[in-house]
C-alpha cells in the first residue's frame, strides 16, 4: 500500500532526518513508528502527505508515485490526526468533521447523514455533540472526534502523528481500545508515530524503531520484544515495560476481601461488639442484596451504640472508590489523607472489597524492588488530573 | 454674540431652528468616515494578510503605517493640502493614512497569532493555501482584526471633525464655526452628535464581535440545523404517508 524507496531527508542546514529508509506497509496494516524524539519518526509521517517533501528516493502509494499527483489532492485521500489542536476551535463538531467532506463536494443530506454515522459509530451522541465547541469537550472526546475527521471519507491510509500524546493515561487507553475495535471493522492502513513504546506494542502490527534517521529495528512486537536486534532496541523495549504497573494504573490487583460486613438495620451495640473483638477500626455496611449503603467507623458506631440506635445511622458515603475509573494514584492519596480502608464499588454498588494502606505498601515495595526510574513528563501531567478526579471522590 | 439667555435655552433656539443643518452635515460626517474606514479595510486587511507571507518586509510597512499615525492629525492635513488641495479628497484620504496602523497592525498579528498547528492540520487535511486563509486563518484572527477596526472606527470618526479646517465638511463645520462666533451652543451642536456617531461605532462593532463569537455561531448553527432536521423528518413522514 504505501511503500518508501530509499528515503532521505535533508534540510537545507544539512541535517539528515531521515536516512535511506527502506519500509513496505501492507494493506490493512498498522505501522508504528517509535524513537527518542528527534529520531526522523513524525518527518518520515510528514512525508507520505507531502507535508515534508522528499529530498532523495521515493515513496508510492498503491504503486504511485506520490509527487506524480498534486499535493492537495493527495492529502485529501489521505487520513490525518495530529494532537488535540488539530481540531479547529472556531468550528462545532459537526462542521469539523465536515470539512474534509465539504472539500470532496459531498452534498447536504449526506454530509448530515455521514457525520451522524461517524459520531454514533464512536459512541457520542448526535444530538448532544454535533453542534459543541471543542472547547467544551474532554480532551479524550476531542481526540475522537479528530480520528473520525480522518475517516470521514474512508481513506485508504490514515496518519496518525501522536494522536494519543496530551491525553491523560485513562482516555489514552480507552482511546486505544476503541482505535483496535475501529481497525478490526474498517481495516485501514494506519501509519502511526508514538514516543510511547506501551502504546506502540499494544496497537502496531509491525513496529519501525528509529535512532538518529535511521532504522534500528523493523518487526512484530513479539519480535521486538523476544528478539531484539542490538542493544538499543532491547534497552528501549525494556525500559518501559517495567513501567506497566504506573500510578494510574487500575485499582483491581490491590482489592481485598472485606473482612467485616454488617447488616444496615442491626443495632449499633452489637456492630460495636464485632468491631471491637476483632480490632476493626471500620466496617462496610451492605444490605441483602450485596448492595453497599456505606461504611462506618468506630467512634461513630460508639455514639449511636450509646443511645441504642442503629447501625445505618452513623453510616457514611463520602469514602469510596468506582472501580471503573479510578486510578492506584487515587487510592493511594485518599489513605494519605486517612488510613481507613476505602470500599471499592461497581456500577450498580456492589461492594468489590476494600483497598488498604498495607496493601498499597506492599505493591510499593514490590515496585521499588523491580525499577527505580524517574517520571516521564507525560506522568507529571496526570498527577493534577488524577488529583482533581480524587477531589470529586472526597466530597 | 453673546446673548444673556442661558445655555441651554440657545441650544434649543439652535438646533429646533437649523436641525435639517444639522442632520445633512452628520450625515456627510458619516459619509466621510465610511469612505475612509471602506478605504483602510480594502487596503490594510490584504496588506496584512500580505505581510504574515511575507515577513521580512513587516516591520517597514508596519513602520511606515507608524510613522503616518504618530504626525498630528492637523498637520497631516496641511502636508496633503500640497497634493490634494483643500476640501474633502484631502480629509479622506488624510484619515485613510491616520487610520491605517490599527487595522494593518492587527490583521497581521491576528493572523500571526494562528496556531502553527491548526494551520498545519488544515493543510493536511488537503486545504488550499486560499482555503486555509478564508476558512482557518481570518475565522481566528477576526476578533482581533474587529478589534483594530474599532479602534480605526472611533479615530477616523474624531478626526473627521478637522476636516472642516481645509475646507471639507462634516461636523467639524458647526464646531469651526462656533469657535469663531464664540457661540458654546453651535459647538455643543456639532461635538454632540461626532460623540454619538463615534460610541454608536464602537458599541456596534463590539456588537458585531460578541455576534461572532463561537459559541454564538454554534448555538444559531444548532437552532438552524434543528430546524433543517424538523423539515427533514416531515418530508420523511409526508414520503411515508404518499406511499400508504
Amino acid at each position: 500500500m504505501v511503500t518508501f524507496e530509499e528515503v532521505s531527508k535533508i534540510y537545507s542546514d544539512g541535517t539528515k532526518a531521515v536516512d535511506s529508509l527502506d519500509l513496505h506497509v501492507q494493506k490493512g496494516e498498522c505501522v508504528v513508528f517509535i524513537g527518542p524524539s528527534g529520531c526522523g519518526k513524525t518527518t518520515s509521517l510528514k512525508m507520505i502527505n507531502r507535508l515534508e517533501e522528499v529530498s532523495s528516493g521515493r515513496i508510492l502509494i498503491n504503486g504511485k508515485d506520490i509527487r506524480e499527483s498534486n499535493a492537495v489532492k493527495l492529502r485529501r485521500n489521505i487520513g490525518y490526526v495530529i494532537q488535540e489542536t488539530g481540531l479547529m476551535p472556531h468550528l462545532t463538531v459537526s462542521e469539523n468533521i465536515a470539512m474534509v467532506l465539504h472539500l470532496h463536494k459531498w452534498d447536504k443530506p449526506r454530509i448530515y447523514r455521514r457525520v451522524n454515522e461517524l459520531l454514533e459509530m464512536a459512541g457520542l451522541d448526535p444530538d448532544t455533540f454535533k453542534y459543541r465547541l471543542p472547547a467544551d469537550m474532554s480532551g479524550g472526546q476531542r481526540q475522537r472526534i479528530g480520528v473520525l475527521r480522518a475517516l470521514a471519507v474512508e481513506p485508504d491510509v490514515v496518519l496518525m502523528d501522536e494522536p494519543f500524546g496530551a491525553l491523560d493515561p485513562i482516555s489514552r487507553e480507552h482511546l486505544q481500545g476503541e482505535l483496535l475495535d475501529l481497525q478490526e471493522k474498517l481495516h485501514k492502513t494506519i501509519i502511526f508515530v508514538t514516543h510511547d513504546i506501551d502504546e506502540a506494542l499494544k496497537l502496531g502490527d509491525r513496529i519501525v524503531l528509529m535512532r538518529g534517521g535511521r532504522v534500528e529495528q523493523v518487526g512484530t512486537p513479539e519480535e521486538l520484544k523476544n528478539s531484539p536486534k542490538n542493544g538499543f532496541v532491547r534497552d528501549f523495549i525494556g525500559e518501559d515495560q517495567l513501567s506497566k504497573i504506573s500510578p494510574d494504573a487500575s485499582i483491581s490487583p490491590l482489592i481485598e476481601a472485606t473482612p467485616l460486613t454488617v447488616q444496615p438495620r442491626m443495632p449499633a451495640a452489637e456492630v460495636l461488639e464485632l468491631m471491637e473483638e476483632a480490632g476493626y477500626e471500620a466496617a462496610q455496611v451492605v444490605n441483602r442484596r450485596g448492595v453497599w449503603s456505606g461504611m462506618v467507623i468506630l467512634n461513630e458506631v460508639k455514639k449511636i451504640a450509646r443511645r441504642n440506635g442503629q447501625v445505618d445511622e452513623a453510616v457514611r458515603t463520602d469514602r469510596k472508590l468506582k472501580i471503573e475509573d479510578a486510578t492506584i494514584r487515587d487510592a493511594a492519596q485518599m489513605l494519605a489523607d486517612r488510613e481507613l480502608p476505602i470500599p471499592i464499588i461497581d456500577e450498580s454498588s456492589t461492594l468489590l472489597g476494600l483497598i488498604t494502606a498495607a496493601g498499597v505498601a506492599r505493591l510499593t515495595i514490590h515496585r521499588l524492588t523491580r525499577s527505580v526510574r524517574p517520571n516521564t513528563v507525560p506522568e507529571q501531567k496526570t498527577e493534577q488530573k488524577s488529583g482533581k478526579e480524587w477531589n470529586r471522590y472526597d466530597k | 454674540m453673546i446673548s444673556d439667555k442661558g445655555f441651554f435655552v440657545l441650544l434649543w433656539e439652535f438646533t429646533s431652528r437649523h436641525y435639517d443643518r444639522i442632520l445633512s452635515l452628520m450625515f456627510e460626517h458619516m459619509v466621510i468616515s465610511f469612505i475612509a474606514l471602506m478605504m483602510t479595510l480594502v487596503v490594510c486587511i490584504p496588506l496584512g494578510i500580505y505581510l504574515t507571507r511575507n515577513e521580512k518586509i513587516a516591520p517597514y510597512v508596519i513602520g511606515v503605517a507608524n510613522v503616518f499615525q504618530t504626525v498630528p492629525s492637523l498637520a497631516l492635513l496641511g502636508f496633503l493640502i500640497f497634493i490634494f488641495g483643500i476640501g474633502n479628497d484631502n480629509a479622506v484620504f488624510a484619515l485613510f493614512l491616520y487610520a491605517m496602523l490599527p487595522v494593518l497592525q492587527n490583521t497581521y498579528i491576528g493572523i500571526k497569532n494562528v496556531p502553527a498547528s491548526l494551520v498545519q492540520s488544515a493543510r493536511g487535511m488537503g486545504l488550499k493555501d486560499m482555503q486555509i486563509l478564508t476558512r482557518v486563518e481570518l475565522p481566528l484572527a477576526l476578533p482581533v482584526i474587529i478589534g483594530g477596526i474599532r479602534v480605526a472606527t472611533v479615530w477616523i470618526i474624531g478626526t473627521a471633525a478637522l476636516a472642516a479646517a481645509i475646507g471639507g465638511g462634516g461636523l467639524g463645520r458647526l464646531i469651526f464655526s462656533g469657535l469663531t462666533q464664540i457661540r458654546n451652543e453651535v459647538i455643543f451642536a456639532g461635538a454632540f452628535p461626532a460623540t454619538l456617531l463615534a460610541l454608536a461605532g464602537d458599541q456596534g462593532l463590539k456588537a458585531l464581535r460578541h455576534h461572532l463569537r463561537p459559541e454564538k455561531r454554534a448555538l444559531r448553527i444548532a437552532r438552524r440545523e434543528r430546524r433543517y432536521e424538523h423539515k427533514l423528518t416531515q418530508r420523511h413522514a409526508l414520503t411515508v404517508e404518499n406511499a400508504e
